[in-house]
């Protein structure tokens, strides 16, 4: 038990990423239908930009926000050019699954083309000493600036969702298109926003994930593959759904590391994931956020 | 009359004709395959490799060439998937070349390597170190650097040397290539006797690796074994090792020979060995160093991939000569006669020799080097 708290320590930190990627997909799930498999390459992109832009000397802050805007571009181009074209004509959803592998396909490997195969270091923006909180218990700067982001971008998200005009309408088109179309919502504009919104939280989950790992073009798929199983696990239909799903799944994958042996833990997550599909497919939270 | 002139010109012909052919055949290019990953998992040392084989055929082009000929490097992508290696040796062997390098996976180069045995095309591979490629004997492969079990023996050499009956911890990735290379160690140094306290795993790409750095301290080994294939994921242990204050020392295997490692590791690498095949601090390796760092700057430093790439070269242009020609069956002869070819790989300089029963260029423990790294960049070798 002596390490008990470093653990869930350690469990919440790898929860927070996972929450942050879930919360990506629900996003653009919820406002478009659509599952972007490509969520984990704009996280990716936005590693990579800022390295890049770290490595051209540029000013720590700049190359943060010019890495999240540029993804969050990309992303929202990608928006442009394939998913919106296919959506207004009204193509099936198997042209669209084939589409969205096509993009995560196309970014990944024209990034590593582009940018280079090996992983390289990316720095957070906190110094690396652990703070010392106890015997066997401590804390990374970089993980407390985890907790404190994935909290600023869920509250920001409510913020947006429920106290905002627009966000209201983003609301009431994942309830209801066809009632959101009828009251004069704009649906383009509610899955651009979706698209930017999904992307751009991505990006941010870059500057926390990265410092922790490195930036490589293949560092989205794990996150990627993770996040929607913590979605899966959450619940599809709330915020609070992400939340809850990847802190869940980050603790159990740290603590069966820990406590049964790492060898078994790669395979908790497919357990889980398993586990709900069969027992509660709607997730841990199943009640839609309500009408505004 | 007219009959002997027609029987003269048509004689005219047939000599000019001949000797265009001759004329073409003596200036055509020497063509040798290379397949590589372009862009999956083995990208980030396989490209290394290319651009290193690159440099020695653009070297020796200048150079005048191979028997008055150029050399031509025809390079097909294998995707790092078994199956397109296979059809890419076949689409090199159609095209003409003498030689393929291999310079992917292992597991692509194995199945690179079945196809060219079947088609009867020499080719082999500077660093690939699995068992399997030259155990069973292959008649047309050949290796250059380590396999497995000479680069664990070369590892139970050392650990024996520096650490009487260590207990020995062992941490790997989870990615495919990470299992197979540290299953097979595992297997080798349980053979040897050593006693394995702990064995940890990594997911690819996982956020946090606490769990098993607090797991290894547990066991209180004499000596971490950092076994796998994701740079990233074992540069991740290896951070939280020292951040938890786990004093036992580290030592990897051969992957950590990529350049990026040190910088990605920081501090946290200090002191870290690993298993390698070149010693990098040899007056004439470090000169082959500085001139791929010339063309491809720090991408080239400290890496022993491509140094072994760039020798393997030498080595089979050495046996063109010796063969005279670009005949396969006749350079597969001469490859299998080459001895005491003076390589840049092993520990104080090694001489590679083949036989009609050992295509392995490195043949003994002795000849395994182990890397440090210091103050965030390679520091030379170990003795012991």
């Amino acid at each position: 038990m002596e390490y008990l708290p470093l653990i869930l320590l350690s469990g919440l930190q790898v929860g927070c990423v996972y929450a942050m990627m879930a919360l990506s997909y629900f996003v653009i799930i919820n406002a478009t239908g659509i599952l972007n498999f490509a969520q984990g390459e704009w996280m990716m992109l936005s590693a990579v930009f800022g390295a890049a832009l770290l490595t051209a000397n540029l000013p720590y802050p700049l190359a943060v926000l010019c890495a999240i805007a540029g993804a969050t571009a990309v992303s929202l181009v990608f928006e442009r050019l394939i998913i919106r074209p296919l959506q207004n004509r009204n193509a099936d959803i198997n042209t669209l699954v084939v589409a969205l592998l096509g993009i995560l396909v196309v970014t990944r490997y024209s990034t590593g083309l582009i940018f280079g195969r090996e992983e390289v270091r990316l720095d957070g923006p906190l110094p690396q000493a652990p703070i010392v909180l106890g015997e066997s218990l401590f804390v990374l700067p970089q993980t407390l600036f985890i907790y404190g982001a994935t909290a600023a971008t869920f509250g920001g998200l409510w913020f947006f969702l429920h106290r905002t005009t627009f966000g209201r309408s983003f609301r009431i088109a994942a309830i209801d298109p066809l009632g959101a179309q009828i009251v004069g919502v704009d649906l383009g504009k509610v899955r651009v926003a979706a698209f930017a919104i999904g992307g751009l939280i991505a990006a941010i989950l870059a500057w926390l994930y990265g410092p922790l790992y490195a930036a490589g073009y293949l560092m989205g798929e794990a996150p990627g593959v993770k996040g929607f199983i913590a979605l899966i696990i959450g619940g599809l239909v709330s915020p609070l759904g992400a939340l809850t799903g990847g802190l869940l799944l980050g603790v159990f994958e740290v603590a069966t590391a820990y406590y049964i042996g790492s060898l078994y833990s790669e395979g908790i997550a497919f357990v889980m994931l398993m586990l709900f599909l069969f027992m509660r497919p709607q997730g841990l939270i199943a009640s839609r956020w309500s009408a505004p | 009359m007219q009959r002997r002139q027609f029987g003269l010109s048509a004689l005219a012909t047939t000599a000019l004709a001949t000797s265009r052919t001759a004329w073409a055949q003596s200036s055509d290019p020497i063509l040798m395959g290379l397949t590589f990953d372009a862009a999956k998992q083995a990208s980030y040392y396989a490209l290394l490799m290319r651009d290193a084989t690159i440099l020695r055929i653009d070297e020796i082009n200048a150079a005048g060439g191979v028997l008055g000929r150029q050399i031509k490097l025809l390079m097909e992508d294998d995707e790092n998937n078994p199956a397109i290696a296979a059809q890419k040796v076949e689409k090199l062997a159609s095209a003409g070349v003498c030689f393929i390098y291999e310079v992917g996976s292992s597991a692509a180069g194995l199945a690179a390597q079945r196809a060219a045995e079947e088609l009867k095309v020499p080719n082999g591979s500077p660093t690939n170190v699995a068992e399997a490629l030259t155990k069973p004997h292959k008649h047309w492969y050949f290796r250059f650097g380590l396999r497995d079990s000479i680069a664990t023996a070369g590892l139970i050499s050392f650990l024996k040397a520096k650490y009487p009956s260590p207990k020995l911890a062992v941490i790997r990735d989870g990615t495919e290539t990470g299992l197979s290379v540290s299953d097979n160690q595992i297997k080798f140094l349980t053979e040897a006797g050593f006693n394995i306290v702990a064995k940890e795993q990594i997911s690819p790409g996982s956020v946090d690796v606490t769990a098993q750095a607090l797991r290894i301290k547990a066991a209180d080994p004499t000596v971490v074994l950092v076994s796998g294939a994701s740079v990233a994921d074992l540069t991740n242990y290896i951070k939280a090792h020292k951040l938890l204050g786990n004093k036992a020392p580290m030592i990897g295997n051969n992957l950590f020979a990529t350049t990026t490692f040190p910088a990605l590791a920081g501090k946290a690498a200090d002191g870290f060995m690993f298993v390698d095949a070149v010693d990098m601090g040899r007056p004439d390796v470090a000169a082959v160093e500085a001139k791929l760092m010339a063309k491809y700057a720090e991408r080239a430093r400290g890496s022993s991939q491509m140094i072994a790439a760039y020798d393997m070269v030498s080595l089979v242009v050495d046996g063109i000569k010796r063969a005279g020609g670009t005949d396969r069956a006749k350079l597969r002869d001469a490859l299998e006669a080459t001895a005491n070819f003076q390589s840049l790989i092993g520990r104080g300089g090694t001489s590679v020799s083949f036989s009609p029963t050992n295509h392995d260029g490195i043949t003994n423990e002795n000849q395994v080097v182990i890397r440090l790294v210091q103050d965030g960049k390679y520091a030379g070798s170990v003795a012991y």
